[in-house]
């Protein structure tokens, strides 16, 4: 590595010398670079591979620079390439019991997302886990995921991870940083400094007990809590209320009428996946067991909920809570009398909704989002409370995450003010996500002794003194409470591939306790914790379903202590500026997952690089096309952003995205979108007015993998509301014909017949069924530049569509798989006979016959093939996913070759074997398609159509039942349940007055 | 007068002479100065075709312009323009044969050579569109251990026999037909190479009677066979998108609406091909204003049957009563791809209307004009019918757009010069005016001379 320098710079002699000369003692010196102190050697100290440096610096896949380890690992065993050694080894003969190569194990464990968590099943094939499930049994999962936990696969495998303790940049060792440590710690103990800690949201009873712990140990610890996407208004909203912060639990199984204000109960919250099955899952007017709740949303971004509910107003984020005071002044909440005149909409309206909550009653519910004021919180929960719901459709606990000492405000004035010694930053990346103007990262740099402990050697990675490596919650051992507060405990199915620390380690470390055993460290807690005798057995049973029984806080009926505070004023003109998280990258810990980059986020479909929503009024105003980029200015800070058109957005409201923009998330993320942290308030409100916005000349290439937006007058999507439905039940089937007929011949299905309901009532539009798919199917991902192409893989894909006015449409979801047809279009065009009908009517694609002239997709009226137009797959291939992720019951595909949802058929003849070894009929419901699976509202169906008794077969007996193109006699095997809404009928005669006008 | 316009070859000419002066640009020593400068662009162009074809090959069909839902487009698009050009060439050297069409005895040979090169380029541009080129011979029906054959309900397994017979079929009858001149070549060379060469590819011609009538038989033989493949290898290559569900390719009036089209390019690339012979090597005798303008009327037959298909088309699409087949039309008036549709209308509707007037087909630069509009105009509607049909057809949540990458434009070009090196390279090595052809047409002009005494 010398010989770099010196070619490159030479080395001067003479300068080399004075500089000895000027040296006293003995000083040892490894080479003259080292002596020179060159700026290049320190540079070279720096990099801990330095021939590996262009590599790192290129654009070299990851696929490749795992190649290239693998190849360095490969090398280092050459050494071995002598003479073995005489000793004895054990063949694998005698296997453990249950472990068959080939077969998958199932753990149960849980992802945390916001510090709340989510009960998982983690699928593992010989110790490497491939995919995640939701837990059925975890009161947050209910069975379901979202796309984020469906992509922590690919997380775990990413090979940008950070892999090695580092020390101001340069690699570290654990030794040196715990030497230090303990230094430190000694000025902690005697009370000379201070050190202080910043986490994300934490519910973990045991990294609490270790904070705890610590806090003892060090008297002068402060802990402060930083959450990016919520700002503490439900706890100040409730402590207002109730006289002490309370977390709400909406209890959406038993609400009949829901009223929405800005939360996204669907697409957002630690409960969103519960929500989404009790409000949703039994929305069929055709059931018997039907749950015909009234949704009702105001929102300030279109989202997933709004899409989904029966009514749906967009009203920008500053005056939700005057119509919450509006409303609850009509609804007769004390203290709220003076309100009632001042709406922000047409009062009719709101006269509706407040008569329809009312005979709700108990039933009712209205839930606060919590971007929202505190205002609005204390504003919503007075609503519940005085409508009788709390206790019902509401419930109350203590707070799920602990309360700290502060938030990121706090600490960074802490900072500041020099008053703060020591920071360790716990999975948390404030210099990132900080409000610009908390200068966090100067501040930062005046912090003598920062340690930050995250999976990536992130921005606040790289502005801390010490970087420790974290594990992966796929390698740790760790618990985290639900939303209900239930402890669900996380357990590895791997060890950690990088070396990382869990939290509890770190803190323990810090609490004087090195190198502890993760698992012990969890362990311990719980053996104090849990009360009674047999801890192994309690822990064991406890560990195989995912928590611990009996940990749900207890819920309560808070008293109401005081009246809610009047609504803040809000002025009515003016552009309002919002932030949202991005529906797949979350608060920005996702930007180097492809999977979830190249995700379509619900409503505008767009991939990697984000935009800015803009009304289509605003649109119009400013003459703004999609793509134009804009500088959005507030406060003195500017934000260049591209825009896109979102109907639906309130007029003068401009929603930013955060979670994009990322300067040192890895190879994926980097640069993608734009950092709208930056303009954030320092208070963390999640919307402010006086923004300007300037039209700059410059267009950007937005990634959209929908063009179009309506459906062309075409019934592809059939949905009514209750009312006709009741008088005519059999609209979604107009032209219904009993026995088609065909040229070809009928197929003959001795054993069974595969086939898919999908059901347009319940589907939400949340998009994890496609992330589910990607990750059981091993479809690659392709980057911004094909799917602006058009050329994303996804097999299944989620259509939206928009009817009605631009400033307020209705929205519309529609998931696409394939439709398996019984007479199918690409079948009878494959020239190689590639693509095939199976004895069980699935239609099947042989890739290795495949020659890839794309008939087949020419031909298909649904558009549902993929085509390999690159070796996406190839080691080489820029995003190519590591093969570690793959799921080895599923064909990786070469670049030619078409591909296409397969009903996963993997699942299915798994499923099959099993029922034949066991020597038993295939049971209804034991084999579920990976979309199927991940569903959290349930909305889709698949079974055996030759099981008359089957829930698909159910499905499509239902008068609802309709196939897509129906009339091009493909008969598909995908079929969908058409869409009822139960909209309000006062609200409807109320917009039939408004419509001509 | 009339007959003086009509006269296809000069007053007088002798069978000697005519085969002097034809083997003459053969045998003689340097090629004309354009001729070189003509090779040396082609030859430019073909190496651009070479680049193109490598990297499509190393890099994988994404380099063109392509997606999901318009997963055809150059490659079909050429596929379709070659093999539509390739199509005069057997209809004016079989049919017009079979009618004894005294014209076609001197563009006969040059219409066969443009054929056969037109139908290897045609045969090339599928294995370009595969994704997996490498396997294209599962398309064969080769004995295999996995009893596995191709899909004969595929349009794409009669496509490539289509286009195996007719390759074949245009070589045999293009070698066939140049057997006595091959001879003639042999016996006129000076060098013993030259002899050689031509010599071994005469294969043994001795201008005996023997020979000739067998040649008569199998010519004959083969301009039959001809008739039915000069309408069913572009009825087939229609199928391809006829037997399809897509709205704006299922249409029963394809396969003659693409024969039309197919001899409607052809011809005018025949006319243009005349026109340079006729310059390059001064055959303004024996290619004559009357052979233009036999080939104008040609054009213009075949145009007026696109026309009609054009109109066919449009009245199918609404008569359906099917608002799929009623948007691809609004979307072809009106959509991204206009353009294209209104260029192809003005090439092949209203420009190609000129065909009507004699002057204009008789003037060199207007029926020069009017050829390489056909050819524009063909291409652009084969453009329209690959591109604008998928890319808006039942699902609007799939609809998109392409844009033809440098990679298209770039194997187009340059099949253009690959064709025009191989088309030059023949008239250097073969000759370009069929010699056997043009003194039997001689012969029996002499012949009705003397009959009308």
């Amino acid at each position: 590595m010398s010989s770099i320098i010196a070619r490159e710079h030479g080395t001067d002699m003479a300068a080399l010398r004075r500089k000895l000369a000027g040296r006293s003692g003995r000083h040892y010196w490894r080479s003259l670079e080292e002596l020179a102190d060159s700026d290049d050697f320190q540079r070279l100290l720096e990099e801990e591979f330095p021939r590996l440096a262009p590599l790192w610096e290129g654009r070299v896949s990851r696929r490749g620079l795992l190649g290239l380890m693998a190849a360095s690992l490969a090398l280092g065993g050459l050494t071995g390439c002598k003479p073995q050694p005489e000793e004895r080894i054990a063949p694998y003969t005698r296997r453990p019991e249950d472990l068959l190569p080939g077969r998958a194990r199932w753990y149960a464990s849980t992802l945390p997302l916001d510090g709340y968590a989510r009960g998982v099943l983690v699928k593992t094939f010989q110790g490497r886990p491939v995919k995640v499930e939701g837990n059925p049994e975890h009161p947050a999962s209910l069975g379901a995921t979202d796309s984020i936990a469906q992509a922590e696969i690919l997380g775990l495998y990413d090979p940008d991870r950070s892999q090695t303790i580092r020390y101001q940049g340069t690699a570290g060792s654990d030794a040196a940083f715990l030497e230090q440590l303990q230094a430190q710690r000694r000025h902690w103990a005697a009370g000379e400094r201070r050190l202080c800690l910043l986490t994300g949201s934490l519910t973990s009873p045991s990294q609490h007990a270790l904070i705890e712990r610590l806090k003892r140990l060090y008297p002068s610890t402060r802990w402060y809590r930083h959450e990016p996407l919520a700002n503490g208004a439900a706890r100040q909203g409730t402590r207002q209320l109730f006289g002490e912060p309370r977390e709400a639990r909406y209890r959406l199984d038993r609400a009949r009428v829901i009223l929405d204000l800005d939360a996204d109960m669907l697409g957002s919250g630690p409960a969103k996946l519960v929500h989404a099955r009790h409000a949703m899952g039994r929305r069929r007017p055709d059931r018997e067991d039907a749950l015909l709740n009234r949704l009702y949303s105001v929102e300030s971004t279109p989202s997933i909920t709004g899409a989904s509910s029966d009514h749906r107003l967009p009203l920008a984020a500053a005056e939700v809570p005057a119509l919450a005071a509006a409303l609850a002044a009509r609804l007769g909440v004390p203290g709220m009398a003076d309100q009632a005149e001042n709406s922000p909409v047409d009062p009719a309206w709101l006269d509706a909704l407040a008569e329809d909550l009312r005979r709700a009653g108990a039933k009712a519910v209205v839930i606060p989002g919590d971007t929202q004021p505190a205002a609005l919180h204390a504003l919503a929960h007075a609503i519940n409370h005085h409508l009788g719901a709390a206790g019902t459709s509401v419930e109350y606990s203590a707070p799920v995450a602990p309360a700290a000492d502060g938030d990121l405000a706090d600490l960074s004035r802490a900072m500041g003010e020099g008053r703060v010694d020591a920071l360790l930053m716990l999975n948390v990346n404030p210099v990132y996500n900080a409000p610009a103007g908390l200068a966090f990262e100067e501040r930062l740099a005046r912090v003598p002794f920062s340690v930050h402990c995250g999976q990536y050697r992130d921005e606040t990675g790289r502005a801390a003194l010490w970087h420790l490596p974290a594990a992966h919650p796929l390698e740790s051992w760790d618990d985290a409470r639900a939303f209900d507060g239930t402890v669900s405990l996380m357990q590895p199915t791997i060890v950690p591939l990088f070396g990382g620390y869990t939290a509890q380690q770190v803190l323990a470390a810090f609490a004087g306790r090195y190198r502890a055993d993760p698992r012990e460290l969890v362990r311990e807690h719980w053996r104090q914790a849990l009360p009674g005798a047999d801890f192994e057995r309690h822990w064991h049973s406890a560990l195989q379903q995912g928590w611990i029984d009996g940990t749900a806080l207890p819920a309560s009926l808070p008293t109401l202590r005081n009246t809610p505070p009047p609504p803040p004023p809000t002025d009515r003109d003016g552009l309002l500026l919002q932030w949202r998280a991005d529906p797949a990258l979350h608060d920005g810990h996702y930007a180097n997952n492809g999977w979830l980059q190249e995700l379509p986020r619900p409503l505008t479909q767009l991939t990697w690089d984000g935009a800015a929503l803009i009304s289509p009024a605003l649109a119009e105003r400013e003459g703004l096309s999609e793509g134009q980029r804009v500088r959005l200015t507030l406060a003195g800070r500017s934000l260049d952003t591209p825009v896109w058109i979102q109907p639906g957005q309130p007029a003068r409201a401009i929603t930013l995205f955060l979670g994009q923009g990322r300067r040192d998330a890895g190879r994926v993320g980097n640069g993608v979108g734009v950092n709208a942290y930056r303009l954030m308030p320092d208070h963390g409100a999640f919307a402010a007015g006086g923004v300007t916005l300037e039209v700059l000349g410059d267009r950007a290439a937005l990634a959209s993998t929908q063009q179009h937006h309506n459906m062309a007058g075409r019934d592809l999507l059939r949905e009514t509301d209750l009312a006709h439905f009741q008088e005519e039940p059999g609209f979604a089937q107009p032209d219904r014909v009993e026995e088609p007929i065909s040229l070809y011949p009928e197929w003959d299905y001795p054993d069974h017949a595969w086939g898919m309901s999908i059901d347009l009532n319940s589907c939400i539009g949340c998009n994890a069924c496609i992330t589910a798919c990607q990750a059981e199917n091993n479809i690659p991902i392709v980057g911004p530049e094909e799917v602006r192409r058009g050329r994303e893989m996804h097999w299944i894909r989620v259509d939206r569509y928009y009817a009605g006015p631009l400033d307020d449409p209705s929205m519309h979801f529609q998931p696409v798989p394939c439709m398996h047809c019984e007479k199918a279009p690409c079948e009878y065009v494959c020239p190689v006979e590639a693509t095939q009908h199976s004895s069980e009517g699935l239609n099947e694609m042989i890739y290795n016959r495949c020659v890839g002239t794309r008939y087949c997709s020419q031909n298909c009226p649904y558009k549902v093939r993929r085509f390999n137009w690159y070796h996406y797959t190839e080691a080489t291939a820029e995003l190519a996913t590591p093969a570690a992720a793959h799921n080895p019951d599923v064909t990786v595909r070469s670049r030619g070759v078409m591909e296409k949802c397969t009903y996963c058929v993997q699942r299915i003849n798994q499923a099959e074997t099993d029922a034949r070894n066991e020597d038993r009929p295939l049971e209804d419901g034991e084999l579920r398609t990976a979309c199927q699976q991940v569903c959290p509202s349930e909305a889709i169906e698949f079974g055996d159509l030759n099981d008359r008794h089957s829930a698909v077969s159910r499905a499509k007996a239902s008068p609802l039942n309709y196939a897509m193109l129906e009339e091009l006699n493909t008969r598909p095997r995908t079929t969908y349940l058409a869409g009822v809404r139960n909209p309000n009928p006062a609200i409807q005669a109320l917009e039939a007055r408004e419509a001509p006008a | 007068m009339n007959r003086r316009r009509d006269e296809l070859a000069p007053p007088g000419l002798s069978a000697g002479a005519l085969t002097d002066r034809v083997s003459a640009t053969v045998l003689g020593t340097r090629p004309p100065r354009a001729w070189w400068l003509a090779l040396g662009l082609a030859t430019l162009l073909s190496l651009l075709f070479l680049v193109g074809v490598v990297y499509v090959l190393s890099a994988g069909v994404g380099a063109f312009g392509l997606n999901i839902p318009v997963a055809w487009g150059f490659p079909i698009i050429n596929t379709i323009w070659w093999i539509g050009i390739a199509h005069a060439g057997t209809l004016i050297s079989a049919v017009l044969w079979l009618t004894r069409q005294d014209w076609r005895a001197s563009i006969s040979r040059s219409a066969e050579a443009m054929a056969m090169f037109a139908i290897v380029l045609a045969g090339s541009y599928p294995l370009l569109h595969l994704g997996r080129p490498q396997f294209a011979y599962f398309l064969l029906p080769y004995p295999n251990l996995m009893d596995l054959w191709p899909q004969w309900r595929s349009p794409l397994v009669w496509d490539f026999f289509a286009i195996a017979s007719y390759l074949l079929f245009t070589a045999s009858f293009l070698f066939l037909s140049l057997l006595p001149d091959l001879a003639s070549l042999r016996d006129r060379a000076r060098h013993r190479a030259v002899q050689l060469f031509y010599g071994v590819l005469a294969l043994g011609w001795r201008n005996s009677a023997r020979h000739w009538h067998r040649y008569q038989q199998a010519h004959r033989v083969l301009a039959v066979i001809a008739v039915p493949i000069v309408v069913s290898v572009t009825g087939t290559i229609s199928l391809d998108l006829a037997v399809s569900i897509v709205p704006g390719f299922h249409f029963t009036i394809f396969p003659p609406y693409f024969v039309a089209g197919a001899l409607y390019s052809g011809f005018a690339t025949v006319a243009i091909i005349a026109i340079v012979l006729r310059a390059l090597f001064g055959f303004r005798d024996l290619i004559t204003r009357a052979h233009l303008n036999r080939l104008g009327i040609m054009m213009l037959c075949f145009v007026l049957v696109v026309d009609y298909a054009y109109l066919q088309e449009v009245f199918t699409a609404f008569y359906t009563g099917e608002d799929f087949y009623r948007s691809v039309y609004y979307d072809r008036w009106s959509g991204p791809y206009a353009p294209f549709y209104w260029g192809m209308i003005l090439c092949n509707v209203v420009l190609a209307q000129g065909l009507w007037f004699r002057r204009l087909r008789e003037s060199v630069p207007g029926l020069l004009c009017l050829a390489v509009i056909a050819e524009i105009g063909m291409w652009l509607e084969r453009f329209q019918i690959v591109i604008t049909s998928t890319h808006k057809d039942y699902m609007p949540s799939a609809w998109d757009t392409v844009t033809p990458s440098a990679w298209d434009w770039l194997t187009y070009a340059g099949s253009i010069g690959v064709f025009v090196v191989l088309l030059l390279l023949f008239i250097k090595l073969m000759p370009a005016i069929s010699m056997h052809d043009m003194r039997e047409m001689l012969h029996r002009r002499k012949q009705r001379e003397a009959d009308h005494g």
